[in-house]
């Protein structure tokens, strides 16, 4: 059932965009010809449907390609769609971009917003003019976002000399001066290291539960998925192939989950194994099998290990998150965007 | 909205000074290049004392004007001469998710330091030269702050034409480099259809003749139709701008703010 779009954060009918491409069977003379157009259209977002409550964390995935920063782009008032309609916060983007400015934060990991001769602080007061808030709310702001960023001396070192991570953290803390109720959050851990990820999703997932702030993430690093966001998008080829929980996400496109068996004393390999199971690996004392699918119950399968010998270890894991991502990357097929919309109405 | 733009000013000059030695040079160049205009016409003025009607004092009323108003352009409103290269490459995204209007954001984001050179030596120019009456100073002042809303008005015009053509990087430079051209030789050179030219296509007859005309001799009449003009022209503009975002296609590429 939908809520009403005034109530939702973000409520999305029948959007879509489509660009001029140049038509590559063209030739460069040709365009000069008049009626002859030498572009074609060609559709990056086909009608899609969806809603964000307010304060939800929803990862927007897809391959390249597939339409997430048009979408996002949409929604933040950046681009005009070709048709259908959105409300943001109750605000149509591309109609009320300015003032729904005041409301929304963007951070484009691959754009900085920061000057970058000058330290943070420069691009912090300036955003106190663009917002127009008062220099002591901004202070207070700044107090607060330094210790929560561990921004300390960063605020006054020029940009040029910060580190990617560093960077990221004031650019974070610099989309929040304005309390915003949504952030848009467009790949924010691009080309940082394991430990500035690790910090900025804590950070993002801070701003929600601390702040309230609705988070709508893009990303093709599945930690973020998975560690900041509770429900998942996913376009394919500018369709939403799935929308569901991230859990579901993963009970949907796991194909096998692993079973690692260690013994205590060496057992034979067994002849049969039960259906719906391969055995992967056997030792004379440890055993890897996988279950197909997640449908085939774990608990029978490890009752029929036990009973070849006393068992040291199970360890039963679900593929990681990657594996899931990059199989729905590749695999287009396992998407039926009926089928799923049928399994997550 | 005054605050907004100095600050920007502000900024955008600490960050000329970061490379201090650099602004220093570029300020250097533009004055010496604006001084060996002014030598050669100081020359040639004294071979033939007069083109025209006009005297070495109209010349440089002509040139101080012009560098003055250029030198305000650079040094405030630089940033409408990026406008085509970053419609092409899709690089006003920043811009649209902030609240204050993006055409006025977009075109104070940016400043040429070589506008400092240009109305230091308009304003000293005028002062040290012409040697204006205090009327005639008041006149100059106001005049050149018209002739600036002019000039940005049309080059954010000429550079918003990227919306529609994709590209148009070299038809903005020709535009800004033949109004500065247009803008710094005396009006009563041209006649006929190219000075209808230049009080249409390249509005130096806004930028330069009439603003001199009224340096010389105020007019009311003839300032408030160049006031006229300088708003018409901003809403123009700034009209064309609009309707030209429907047709942005934002792009990918990595960017950093200078």
């Amino acid at each position: 059932m939908t809520m009403r779009d005034d109530e939702a954060a973000i409520a999305v009918r029948d959007l879509s965009r489509s660009f001029d491409r140049p038509d590559p069977t063209v030739r460069g003379w040709q365009r000069l010809v008049p009626g002859w157009r030498g572009y074609r259209a060609s559709v990056a977002l086909h009608p899609v449907n969806f809603e964000v409550a307010r304060g939800e964390r929803v990862a927007l995935i897809g391959p390249n390609g597939a339409g997430k920063s048009t979408t996002i782009k949409l929604l933040t008032g950046i681009l005009h769609p070709s048709g259908g309609t959105a409300r943001v916060l109750g605000q149509v983007p591309w109609e009320d971009r300015a003032d729904l400015a005041f409301e929304i934060a963007t951070v484009f990991g691959q754009k900085s917003q920061l000057w970058y001769h000058l330290p943070p602080r420069s691009t912090f007061e300036l955003l106190r003019h663009v917002y127009d808030l008062e220099a002591s709310v901004v202070r207070r702001r700044v107090a607060d976002l330094t210790e929560r960023f561990a921004l300390g001396d960063l605020l006054d070192r020029p940009v040029r000399t910060l580190s990617l991570g560093e960077r990221m953290r004031c650019e974070l803390a610099a989309a929040l001066l304005h309390a915003p109720r949504l952030a848009f959050l467009d790949e924010p851990t691009i080309g940082l290291d394991v430990v500035a990820r690790q910090a900025v999703r804590t950070h993002v997932r801070e701003m929600n539960s601390r702040d309230g702030t609705t988070i709508f993430l893009t990303s093709h690093d599945a930690a973020d998925i998975e560690q900041v966001c509770e429900r998942a998008i996913v376009l394919q080829a500018g369709r939403i192939a799935f929308d569901g929980p991230v859990s579901t996400l993963r009970d949907r496109f796991v194909r096998a989950r692993s079973i690692d068996v260690r013994f205590v004393d060496p057992v034979s390999a067994p002849g049969t194994v039960p259906p719906g199971t391969n055995l992967v690996e056997t030792e004379p004392q440890r055993w890897r099998l996988e279950v197909e699918g997640a449908s085939t119950a774990v608990g029978p399968v490890v009752a029929w290990v036990i009973a070849h010998g006393p068992v040291a270890d199970v360890h039963v894991a679900d593929p990681p998150m990657e594996e899931v991502i990059a199989a729905i990357y590749r695999d287009t097929d396992a998407l039926d965007p009926v089928a799923n919309l049928q399994a997550n109405p | 909205m005054l605050r907004f733009v100095a600050y920007y000013v502000g900024a955008n000059l600490d960050v000329a000074l970061a490379y201090r030695a650099a602004f220093a040079a570029k300020v250097f160049a533009f004055v010496v290049s604006d001084a060996m205009w002014v030598a050669f016409w100081w020359l040639y003025f004294e071979r033939f004392p007069s083109v025209e009607g006009y005297g070495f004092r109209q010349v440089v009323i002509v040139w101080a004007i012009a560098a003055t108003a250029f030198g305000m352009f650079g040094g405030v409103a630089a940033g409408a001469t990026t406008i085509a290269t970053r419609v092409a490459r899709g690089e006003l995204d920043f811009y649209l998710v902030l609240p204050k209007a993006p055409l006025l954001h977009l075109v104070v984001s940016r400043m040429d330091p070589g506008g400092f050179g240009d109305a230091l030596f308009g304003i000293v120019t005028f002062a040290a030269l012409a040697r204006p009456s205090l009327e005639e100073a008041a006149a100059f002042t106001v005049l050149a702050v018209l002739a600036t809303v002019i000039i940005t008005a049309y080059i954010v015009a000429v550079q918003s034409l990227a919306f529609w053509t994709g590209r148009a990087e070299t038809i903005a430079d020709q535009a800004l480099f033949g109004l500065i051209t247009f803008a710094t030789y005396p009006e009563r050179l041209f006649g006929g259809p190219v000075k209808i030219v230049l009080f249409t296509l390249v509005p130096a007859g806004f930028v330069s003749y009439v603003p001199v005309r009224l340096v010389q001799e105020w007019d009311w009449t003839l300032a408030g139709a160049l006031s006229t003009v300088a708003v018409g022209a901003t809403l123009a503009s700034s009209a064309m701008f609009r309707l030209g975002l429907r047709r942005y296609q934002s792009g990918s590429a990595l960017s950093m703010r200078g």
